[in-house]
């Protein structure tokens, strides 16, 4: 079944361009909504539609999430700064590294820890900011960092695998994951049981934490940037292909089972993908501008609608707020669609 | 007001040219140089962290220069991961900049840079590369290309050489370094200067000029002379005068890359191809290769195919017969 077929939804909310591209998004606690840009810019945008625009580094914004307090937003630019915005827009530098890209960053809440990659070494940071503990024993530049469910351990995604931390003595004992080949992104499943990483080849890779034993899923037209999981059940839904593709981990894990594809049918790649906090739904954003919701369905055949046409721009942010009321959609052209669904109406 | 209305889709690639070079042949000044002459252009740079002293520019990045071998269907190549890294960071800085500048360490190996910007389909999607200009240092690069691959190597990957140092040397020995410098790579431009003084439009922009220059080699400028120093990385150019076979000619170089692409550095050609009435022009680095249509042929135009190898242990009589079996 094609999207087309199955319809196209108008939810009212905001439609508004910047200057820059847009580099990520994320919601608070509260419903302030974050946008880094291109520029070093972040908007904070409230629920009313009111915006605040904080010149928070100089240069590329190139990543954004929350802050352990959930109120707050740190970002790190190519001005080789982490900064923290506080919801009131002010602004505080955390770290700053002349140089260097600062575009790995990861929080845990539960955890109550920040950490941040430079190069080879990943630093922990606190909530007073004061660098906890750091370690340059990873084999290459650290491309992407994810703190386990827990927070207590954080996985660091290198050339040739995955170096395992545990939070409280980084630096002393690792543990290796090891696959050949460059790993691009990281994540943990929902119950800690499996690291999963995206790779350069187009495929992703993952271990099963307790025996290391390997998984690997291939296909993929691009790289698959962007995946989220929905908790229950465990499943991983992934970028990178012409739809959305899901492996169920429940289980045996999704080793010798077909993935759940969603949202066929638009023939572009998937460049974001964005889990409901409640539903068993997926946001879809596409290289043509599109977004798409799709029920994540296994057993039937799966409804989709589009919310947002194409624009010619690429997908390069989505965020749903943490009551799943609204969704957040930003292009690297700068065009930024926030949409209420409490309020949407089908054509 | 303008009518003009911006297409993101449209949007040009970014020109990359990279900068190789023994450490002390002048990679810096020239660095330098290109920043600070009036042209209009801003640039982004990356160097390598052992970069010896200031770059006078407003977008400097470190880069790392970590190599890894990508698998590539039945192809391996190596790549340089940071650059895929730092250029898609880069790009999120839309309209800060024209173009980049990639400055390597010394004892690099080309290849991996170069492959980068055919492997990767981000890259590829945003930057292109413009030219890999090699500097040398007039007085030690023959000592350099006794001692080590990897002279030879960036001296068979350039573009532009500078035969740098050029004040220091006489002139007899000048025209004897630059004899031996087109022996590994005759499609090179070679220029000779002191303290890498040379405007900055022979070093940026050079990607219309660089294949044109392959039509101006002659096959037999290989002498016997061309084989006196024994170097380890040469060259064969090849000519046909028929038409060539598409797909006679896709088959055989994709073999012969295949099977000797790990001592074939570079490859490039211009082709006439049999019913097209544009030039074919083709390039290779390793086992990658890309083709595209060039510009038509001109009507009362004599058409040729030529090619270049540049490469280790090269069979030039194996060659010529292969390229020769694909003429139509």
């Amino acid at each position: 079944m094609s999207l087309a077929e199955t319809g196209v939804l108008t939810p009212p909310g905001i439609e508004t361009v910047v200057d820059a591209g847009i580099t990520g998004a994320v919601f608070s606690q509260s419903g302030l909504l974050a946008v880094s840009l291109g520029d070093g810019g972040v908007q904070l945008i409230d629920p009313a539609g009111g915006v605040q625009t904080v010149p928070a580094h100089d240069g590329a914004v190139l990543c954004l999430v929350l802050d352990i307090d959930g109120r707050s937003f740190l970002t790190g630019g190519d001005d080789g700064r982490l900064v923290r915005t506080t919801e009131d827009a002010g602004t505080s530098e955390i770290m700053r590294t002349p140089g260097r890209q600062i575009d790995v960053v990861a929080v845990s809440r539960l955890g109550k820890a920040r950490a941040v990659a430079v190069g080879r070494e990943v630093r922990l940071i606190d909530g007073s900011g004061n660098v906890r503990a750091s370690s340059s024993d990873h084999p290459s530049t650290v491309s992407a960092l994810a703190f386990n469910p827990k927070g207590k351990r954080l996985a660091a995604a290198h050339y040739g695998g995955v170096t395992l931390w545990w939070s409280a003595t980084l630096g002393q004992t690792p543990s290796r994951l090891t696959w050949r080949g460059s790993h691009i992104g990281v994540s943990w499943s929902p119950d800690g049981t499996h690291v999963m990483t995206a790779m350069q080849e187009r495929e992703l890779h993952g271990w099963r934490v307790a025996d290391g034993s390997d998984l690997a899923m291939r296909g993929y037209a691009a790289k698959a940037r962007s995946v989220d999981w929905l908790a229950k059940p465990p499943t991983l839904v992934t970028s990178g292909a012409d739809c959305v593709v899901a492996w169920p981990f429940s289980g045996s894990g999704p080793q010798g089972k077909p993935p759940i594809e969603v949202g066929q049918g638009i023939g572009q790649l998937v460049t974001q993908v964005a889990i409901h906090p409640v539903r068993p739904l997926v946001a879809a954003g596409f290289d043509d501008g599109r977004v798409a919701i799709c029920e994540l369905t296994a057993d039937r055949e799966s409804r989709a609608i589009r919310v947002r046409a194409a624009d010619g721009s690429k997908v390069s942010a989505l965020a749903w707020s943490q009551d799943g009321a609204r969704l957040a959609a930003g292009t690297d052209s700068g065009a930024l669609s926030i949409f209420d669904l409490t309020k949407a109406s089908s054509q | 007001m303008s009518a003009t209305v911006q297409t993101p889709t449209t949007r040009p690639q970014i020109p990359v040219t990279v900068l190789t070079g023994y450490l002390g042949a002048g990679k810096t000044t020239l660095l330098n140089r290109l920043l600070t002459e009036e042209h209009g252009k801003r640039y982004a740079v990356i160097v390598n962290e052992f970069g010896e002293i200031g770059i006078d520019n407003e977008l400097v990045v470190d880069a790392d220069e970590e190599v890894f071998e990508m698998n590539n269907g039945c192809i391996c190549c190596t790549v340089r991961g940071d650059l895929i890294r730092i250029i898609g960071n880069l790009l999120k800085r839309k309209g800060t900049f024209d173009a980049i500048l990639i400055e390597t360490t010394g004892l690099a190996d080309p290849a991996p840079v170069a492959q980068t910007f055919f492997v990767d389909e981000e890259v590829r999607a945003v930057a292109k590369l413009d030219s890999i200009v090699t500097v040398v240092d007039a007085k030690n690069v023959v000592a350099r290309l006794n001692d080590s691959h990897e002279a030879a190597e960036q001296i068979a990957f350039a573009d532009v050489i500078l035969l740098n140092k050029a004040d220091l040397v006489p002139a007899a020995e000048l025209v004897a370094l630059e004899t031996r410098l087109r022996t590994i790579n005759p499609t090179a431009i070679i220029h000779r200067t002191e303290r890498c003084m040379i405007s900055p439009t022979e070093i940026l922009d050079r990607r219309a000029f660089d294949l044109d220059r392959i039509l101006a080699i002659e096959p037999d400028f290989l002498g016997e002379d061309a084989h006196e120093h024994d170097d380890a990385v040469t060259s064969v150019a090849l000519r046909e005068t028929q038409p060539i076979d598409v797909n006679r000619f896709n088959q055989w170089i994709g073999t012969l890359l295949r099977e000797k692409g790990l001592s074939i550095l570079r490859s490039k050609g211009i082709l006439d191809l049999k019913g097209s009435p544009n030039r074919f022009i083709f390039q290779g680095v390793h086992m990658l290769m890309e083709g595209d249509d060039g510009k038509p042929w001109g009507q009362d135009e004599a058409r040729d195919s030529k090619l270049v190898f540049i490469g280790r242990d090269l069979d030039a009589v194996e060659l010529k017969a292969g390229f020769a079996a694909c003429v139509a």
